[in-house]
């Protein structure tokens, strides 16, 4: 194992994530057939309630507009301070940009906020 | 011009915290252990790269409370599988060049109270790969 070089795809630690979003896309890729892409996340603040859930995914696209989505993680933190790095996956060399997404469930409640960092790194 | 970079505003994320204000001293390396492949009839040392580690160390001042950065290393030692990321100078978005550099961990080691009379109280902290990525 070495040490991974990672890039930020949303720091929202200074500013905290209060509605559903795609975040900036990136052009951080392709990876080659060998490769296997990393997704980071730590979720430095979070509302800490079942009421409203976040759900946070990794997302890849050939194009900077995504127009066809593939979803590479989907963290699992949601409601409680942590960290999570989830297996290395094997995604198609064709995807190039890269964003993080948050979805906030609002069934029970549109209150809370959440803060931390996503990003990815390449294997 | 060469492209140094003075130390100022490292960001230092261990789990579910943001401890980037907290420490004054970081320091990332890899290493490989170095196996003795020596054989007769050599007239040098031969080594062979083994296996791989990385370790954290840091140090900064100590502060204590719900959240804070004593609480939090305390609680820490021996947590596997958290996510440690350093990044040299802030945090750019959709860069790997100047980006961070990250590693699952376990906290090795924890030093709660290090100074000298008069000195602000320090702390040391090392943690070390887990060896999964």
């Amino acid at each position: 194992m070495a040490i991974m070089r990672v890039a930020a795809l949303k720091d929202f630690r200074a500013n905290a994530l209060s509605t559903s979003q795609n975040a900036t896309a990136y052009d951080l890729g392709p990876l080659t057939a060998s490769q296997k892409l990393v997704g980071l996340f730590h979720l430095t603040g979070g509302y800490n309630s079942t009421q409203r859930v976040l759900v946070a995914t990794l997302q890849g696209s050939t194009s900077s507009g995504f127009g066809v989505v593939t979803t590479g993680f989907t963290f699992g933190l949601s409601t409680a301070v942590g960290s999570t790095w989830p297996a290395p996956i094997a995604i198609s060399t064709e995807l190039r940009y890269f964003r993080s997404a948050f979805a906030m469930s609002t069934a029970a409640s549109t209150g809370g906020t959440w803060n931390g960092l996503a990003g990815m790194g390449i294997q | 011009m060469v492209a140094t970079k003075i130390l100022t505003n490292a960001q230092i994320l261990m789990g579910g915290y943001n401890l980037s204000a907290d420490f004054n001293q970081i320091a990332l390396t890899e290493t490989v252990d170095m196996l003795d492949a020596t054989t007769f009839g050599q007239t040098t040392r031969i080594y062979k790269g083994g296996l791989s580690r990385i370790r954290m160390t840091g140090a900064g001042l100590v502060q204590e409370g719900s959240g804070l950065v004593g609480t939090v290393l305390y609680a820490e030692v021996g947590v596997e599988d958290e996510v440690v990321s350093i990044w040299p100078d802030t945090i750019t978005e959709g860069v790997f060049t100047g980006g961070g550099f990250a590693f699952k961990a376990v906290t090795a080691r924890y030093t709660p109270l290090a100074g000298g009379v008069g000195e602000l109280l320090r702390f040391t902290v090392e943690a070390e790969s887990r060896g999964v990525v």
